[in-house]
């Protein structure tokens, strides 16, 4: 063997392997099979896709420790003997190291990124694995613990101490939690820019309010979470300069909270305030000058809160949420004709009269994101004009589910004008309530929409066996169809690779979150 | 510039070698030399030996008529690589010669050889521990791994010794 291998020799050969326990393994050869691995095979983002991989990775993180132990032992014991050499005197035999290889080098150092969203739910990331993970990665910047329910205060609070680096803390979905990580998060994370911690049902408003004192918080999601009014107004003091996300939906607040709100935190643009369950008509008076993003879904909007979107963020309004708001065309239409950036559009469940699609066409060249689920549509040929218009432009990512014109006549109408080259997710669920036609349209689809990324078809009666497999194979770019509830289709399809069937809906809410 | 009908290769100890330059098509270094401007005697490949030189062009010479199109990356993980019957002397040779061919395929720039060398090489390393594969590479090359704190620690206590 030459001593002197070229590292771009052994760069072509360790691209050969793509398990990362296998590069594990070839990084504890020697000193430069380990760099050369860690600095461009081992990514610093650890994702684990199933239980398995944790335990592995915890068992080489375990096995290095161990060697360092006995790595410090053995230096240790070489001193003591020097020091007593003398005094023993140099014929009696002492400990002798032995000359295994122990590999010490700490591959957690490499680590920036932990995602556990796969392992989510089933009680496979516990405060165990939690603490082994976080004592080898002390320069984390980010993880995510989405849903991992197993994990209390006692793993956060230790997960604080251990990385002080920390920027973004994911716990959406952590009934368990209590709050006192809070404080622990405040004390060790200076840096902490992004706290989520949605659904976290018994986190209580005083312990945010101690935890954001004097912090640096951009990004801040409280769904769900048990707050009054007070709590939200001094936590928006603490942050006031330095949030800019802020998200508030199923919270027990009231909208004059929210105009304090817009006074006190002036750089807020992104507004999320999506079903506020004690408010029965929302009612807002003043917006942050700068909104970008605005959800209000799932409220009941006053006639006073809709001039007040349109006055307050005509300039700056890219992304708005008015689904299942029961708003009256009219409403929608002054927003839409007021504020002419917007970019993203989900009006889920309202009359798509005549003058809408108009305020639509007006738009059209502007719209990347459309939602038009399940809206009424008193005039289908206004409809499919807008939508062929818009597609033509920038639109990107569509949902037409539920919609009352023809599936077959909605999808050709988006891919006539350009669609055709620009359309990247497309979800068409039940457009298909009265009977099994469309097949054709569907067979079709790898050549009217050629680039999707995400194709929903979710009961579609005519989507078969024959359908999926022209989909999947005809669309090179898929990551996700879903066939939820199209029991046309046989097992064996839905076991094919990119199909989501009629259970998985874990990916599903991952996909909703990013896209929608 | 119109393309010779024979090239002449010459290895680090002075060997030489003429082949016809179809075999070479698919070496850039090769097609690069004879695009390039200046003599056209011999070309130096430093480095290969004449046994290794002469390894790599039984290859070119068998793939001499492949029409296939010339490989980009040789670790493009989106083409499926599938084992050439003629490559089985390849396959068969000791990790030593292996790695010495891929160095060779990596001067010459034949990425259709470093895919084939570069692989096996991999699938031998597939599946051993590090003692393993210590052992099929030179223990010399790493036993250098970590010494260095031992040497502080040492150092540390040589100084303190000396203070008191």
């Amino acid at each position: 063997m030459p001593r002197d291998l070229p590292p771009e020799i052994l760069n072509i050969i360790f691209s050969y392997f793509h398990n990362k326990s296998d590069l594990f393994t070839l990084a504890q050869v020697s000193k430069s099979w380990a760099d050369s691995v860690c600095s461009f095979y081992i990514y610093p983002s650890l994702r684990f896709a199933t239980p398995a991989a944790l335990q592995k990775c915890l068992n080489v993180f375990s096995q290095t420790a161990t060697n360092r132990k006995l790595r410090a032992q053995q230096n240790w014991s070489r001193l003591v003997r020097r020091k007593l050499r003398p005094a023993l005197g140099a014929s009696r035999p002492g400990f002798e190291p032995t000359q295994n290889f122990y590999s010490c080098r700490n591959y957690g150092l490499f680590v920036r990124e932990i995602d556990l969203t796969k392992l989510q739910g089933k009680g496979i990331v516990t405060d165990r694995e939690i603490e082994q993970l976080t004592n080898n990665c002390p320069y984390l910047r980010s993880i995510n613990l989405y849903n991992c329910h197993a994990v209390t205060d006692a793993a956060i609070e230790h997960l604080a101490t251990k990385c002080s680096y920390l920027e973004t803390v994911y716990l959406a979905g952590l009934t368990t939690l209590t709050g006192s990580f809070l404080t622990a998060l405040r004390a060790s994370c200076p840096k902490l820019h992004t706290l989520n911690i949605n659904l976290c049902v018994a986190v209580f408003g005083p312990h945010i309010i101690e935890s954001t004192e004097l912090s640096h918080l951009a990004t801040l999601k409280l769904d769900k979470v048990t707050l009054v009014d007070p709590d939200l107004i001094m936590i928006a003091q603490h942050c006031a300069h330095t949030l800019i996300t802020l998200s508030l939906n199923h919270c027990r607040i009231t909208d004059t909270t929210i105009d304090e709100l817009a006074c006190i935190c002036p750089r807020l643009h992104h507004l999320s305030i999506s079903d506020l369950g004690y408010v029965r008509r929302l009612n807002l008076a003043r917006l942050p000058p700068l909104l970008r993003t605005l959800n209000i879904s799932k409220n009941t909007l006053t006639d006073a809160t809709l001039a007040t979107i349109a006055r307050d963020t005509h300039h700056t309004l890219q992304s708005i949420d008015l689904s299942n708001t029961s708003t009256p065309p009219a409403g929608i239409r002054a927003i839409l004709d007021a504020c002419p950036r917007i970019e993203r559009l989900l009006i889920t469940r309202t009359i798509l009269t005549r003058d809408l699609c108009l305020s639509l066409l007006h738009l059209a060249p502007n719209l990347t994101t459309l939602s038009i689920r399940a809206c009424m549509v008193p005039h289908p040929q206004a409809l499919l004009d807008a939508l062929s218009l818009a597609a033509g432009s920038r639109l990107k990512h569509l949902d037409l589910s539920l919609s009352p014109p023809p599936g077959e006549d909605l999808l050709r109408a988006v891919s006539a004008k350009g669609g055709k080259e620009k359309i990247e997710t497309l979800m068409v669920a039940n457009v298909d309530r009265m009977g099994v036609g469309g097949k054709e349209v569907l067979l079709e689809l790898p050549a009217l929409f050629p680039r999707l990324r995400v194709l929903g078809l979710a009961r579609w009666k005519a989507v078969d066996d024959e359908v999926v497999v022209a989909a999947v194979e005809g669309l090179e770019r898929l990551e996700e169809l879903d066939l939820a509830e199209c029991w046309e289709v046989s097992e064996e399809c839905m076991q094919l690779p990119r199909v989501r069937g009629v259970i998985e809906w874990a990916g599903w809410a991952r996909v909703k979150e990013e896209v929608w | 510039m119109s393309d010779p009908a024979n090239i002449t290769l010459v290895t680090m100890d002075g060997t030489t070698f003429t082949v016809p330059s179809a075999y070479l098509h698919r070496s850039k270094l090769v097609q690069d030399w004879l695009r390039s401007e200046g003599d056209k005697q011999a070309m130096e490949v430093k480095h290969v030996t004449p046994f290794v030189l002469q390894g790599v062009l039984n290859f070119c010479e068998i793939h001499a008529e492949d029409t296939s199109e010339p490989l980009a990356d040789p670790a493009d993980p989106t083409k499926p690589f599938e084992a050439d019957p003629r490559d089985d002397a390849f396959r068969g040779m000791p990790d030593d010669q292996l790695l010495q061919f891929t160095m060779a395929a990596d001067i010459l720039q034949i990425p259709e050889l470093v895919r084939l060398t570069a692989q096996e090489m991999a699938s031998r390393i597939d599946g051993k521990s590090p003692d393993q594969i210590r052992a099929m590479f030179n223990p010399d090359d790493l036993a250098e791994e970590d010494v260095d704190s031992d040497n502080e620690m040492g150092e540390v206590g040589e100084e303190g010794a000396i203070s008191k």
